[in-house]
């Protein structure tokens, strides 16, 4: 193991290893801030041309492109509320609204730092399991998942900043949303409405970039003036508060990219839902709940630790078993492919020099991605002083063009739209739009398992209470529902209401 | 007399009760392995929209329900967003750029549709000079341009009337 650590450290000082892995970074940053596009786009666009290199570059281009799209997407998920990959979008409940205070510093500057610690951190884990992979994926199974996409729901009642009853109503809805299309446990269609688009279900990307980025345009073009609307502070010292207030909170950071680690592991599961239960457990864990949702630092750290944590864990499955943990990761197994590595447990032993490279231009990225982000923060956060009605327009074109490339369906596009209204609607009406994504990404995953888990059982109700990981998912479970419930019986109003 | 506290948010609660009942009916034209979930999801937004409705009068069980649900926490008429409450037509202006921009893609196509829609909305909407709107329509719509159809070779969508499917 320690020969090939050195013989990829060596190849990361070498001018073409070097220069495979800038490229990668920068690439990455690029399809990162773009709203729509993001790793699995980048990876995809670059997979042939890697098909001529030596796979150890090929390794460094990849790496360098999963370390670097996650501090991309922060930037535009901070600054415009725009996630620039899904799962930047839990980054947006407190990013933006310190951008709106005059903060867009020292967001970047937390999500940077905690993005590039949450992949270190990821990255070792990585590491350390690897002589034991094989056992913690198995422990995974449909119950499990059932369980754990159960828990996410009910993180749901967390997650809504106060608005309980309105948190689960757009969860209820985003759930309807989880059933439009293909039913892979009868084999049917449902609540298509007859368009042949909407057989996949509803995509996520146009459903995200329309909940956030054009509903928040809409909600500009309403409002007028500027994003900030106090002074802003895009200097190098705010910037390095942001840095700082990583360290203060590392009980965040920690909680955050175990989160990721341990949910990118999980096949099916993935980057976004990682990150909004990073999201709602930072909220859960943190001694001011109250002011999530209002621009919470601890909003911005939680997620991006785990956004960027989750590259380790996912690679955990593909490597060991050719599983791939999200979307990305499949892509990735493609370019694994190309280059005659067959992924499994064989995989470590045969080309363990190869898997290094990709580790350590995976842990060098996080960083040269960050000092980057650092460098050119105090002049990105200039885009909160533009006049909206010059930014709304550029917005809104940005988002649609993203949104169609990714399938190239003008469906997407559509969609997006739609979601936009809807996502307006919402916030003039105080829905809070983050318990619809969650249950929008877990209702589909929820359904599947707990028919998978009966089939198994033969319908006996009792698999998810006999197996030990379930059980222990069921008790998180209750304790995310009962918890919200108590603390709001429990709180007495200080004096009687005012007539309204 | 039961009083309402806010009819806007009352009409709110009403259109997710309407939803809620749509979807459980639409719900049973499904055999029961397709069904069951949905339909117990019906059945929980009708119930939690009837519970977000009583607790919007001012009564005793909507007091209660209010205090449970968060609802006084959310700050109903002292939150941000509806302190500054625009009116209705700014609104639907607002939203009507997006469908038109939306339909004008659809019909006429990514790439001659946005350097339009930038112009039209920073001219006629955002009243900026004629200038400064054509000058960001054309760089923005080369910036798209190069990033996707030249550099990475996404083709922009050519819109029904050039060949768009």
């Amino acid at each position: 193991m320690l020969e090939s650590t050195l013989a990829a450290l060596q190849l990361l000082f070498t001018p073409g290893g070097a220069l495979f892995l800038f490229v990668g970074v920068l690439v990455g940053l690029l399809f990162g801030v773009m709203p729509g596009l993001g790793g699995t786009t980048a990876i995809a666009l670059l997979m042939p041309l890697t098909f001529n290199m030596e796979s150890n570059h090929a390794m460094m281009l990849v790496g360098g492109i999963m370390g670097a799209v996650s501090a991309g997407g922060s930037i535009a998920a901070i600054l415009l509320n725009t996630p620039g990959t899904a799962p930047n979008a839990a980054t947006c409940f407190d990013g933006y609204p310190l951008a709106q205070q005059g903060k867009a510093g020292l967001a970047i500057g937390a999500a940077a730092t905690a993005s590039t610690l949450g992949g270190l951190i990821g990255v070792v884990f990585l590491i350390a399991v690897i002589p034991v992979m094989k056992a913690i994926v198995l422990l995974f199974g449909p119950p499990e998942f059932f369980m754990l996409a159960l828990m996410g729901l009910s993180a749901i009642a967390l997650s809504t900043g106060g608005q309980f009853l309105r948190g689960l109503i757009s969860g209820a809805l985003g759930l309807m949303l989880s059933f439009v299309g293909y039913n892979a446990v009868s084999g049917g269609v449902r609540f298509t409405l007859g368009s042949e688009y909407l057989w996949d279900g509803i995509s996520l990307v146009p459903a995200l970039t329309g909940l956030f980025a054009i509903s928040e345009m809409i909600h500009l073009s309403v409002s007028g003036g500027t994003i900030v609307k106090e002074k802003t502070t895009g200097s190098v010292t705010s910037v390095f508060d942001g840095v700082a207030a990583v360290f203060r909170h590392w009980k965040t950071l920690l909680q955050g990219s175990a989160i990721g680690t341990l949910i990118g592991a999980v096949p099916g599961l993935g980057g976004t839902v990682a990150a909004f239960l990073a999201y709602t457990a930072a909220m859960q864990t943190s001694k001011h709940p109250e002011t999530f949702g209002k621009g919470n630092i601890e909003g911005v750290i939680g997620p991006e630790s785990a956004n960027n944590a989750k590259d380790g864990g996912a690679l955990i499955p593909t490597l060991a078993f050719g599983v791939p943990g999200s979307a990305e990761m499949a892509v990735f197994l493609g370019v694994l492919v190309l280059h005659g590595l067959d992924p499994g447990p064989m995989l470590l032993i045969e080309h363990e020099g190869v898997i290094f490279s990709l580790i350590l231009a995976l842990s060098a990225s996080c960083i040269i991605a960050t000092l980057i982000t650092l460098l050119v923060a105090r002049y990105l956060v200039m885009i909160t002083l533009i006049d909206v009605h010059v930014l709304v327009p550029a917005v809104i074109a940005v988002s649609f063009v993203g949104v169609y490339a990714l399938k190239e369906t003008i469906g997407d596009v559509v969609l997006a739209g739609v979601f936009g209204l809807l996502g307006y609607l919402m916030i003039r009406f105080r829905f809070p739009r983050v318990t619809m994504v969650i249950a929008l990404i877990l209702g589909e995953i929820a359904e599947r398992s707990f028919y998978q888990s009966l089939n198994m059982a033969s319908g006996d109700w009792m698999i998810f209470f006999t197996r030990a990981p379930s059980l222990i998912l069921c008790l998180l479970t209750i304790g995310c529902l009962v918890f919200p419930t108590i603390q709001a019986v429990r709180r007495r109003p200080r004096k009687p209401a005012p007539a309204e | 007399m039961m009083a309402a506290v806010n009819k806007r948010e009352i009409g709110a609660g009403l259109v997710v009760l309407a939803i809620g009942i749509v979807f459980l009916l639409w719900s049973q034209i499904y055999p029961p392995r397709m069904s069951a979930m949905p339909k117990l999801v019906g059945w929980v937004t009708i119930v939690l929209a009837l519970i977000d409705i009583a607790a919007h009068f001012d009564t005793t069980l909507g007091r209660v329900l209010r205090r449970i649900a968060g609802l006084e926490i959310a700050g109903l008429s002292s939150d941000s967003e509806a302190a500054v409450e625009p009116s209705w037509r700014r609104i639907v202006i607002a939203m009507l750029w997006v469908v038109g921009y939306v339909a004008a893609i659809y019909i006429f196509g990514l790439l001659a549709t946005t350097p339009l829609y930038i112009f039209l909305y920073m001219a006629v909407h955002g009243r900026k000079s004629m200038r400064i709107s054509a000058l960001n329509a054309v760089i923005v719509t080369i910036a798209i341009w190069i990033t996707f159809e030249y550099l990475f070779h996404y083709p922009l969508y050519p819109g029904l009337l050039f060949g768009g499917q």
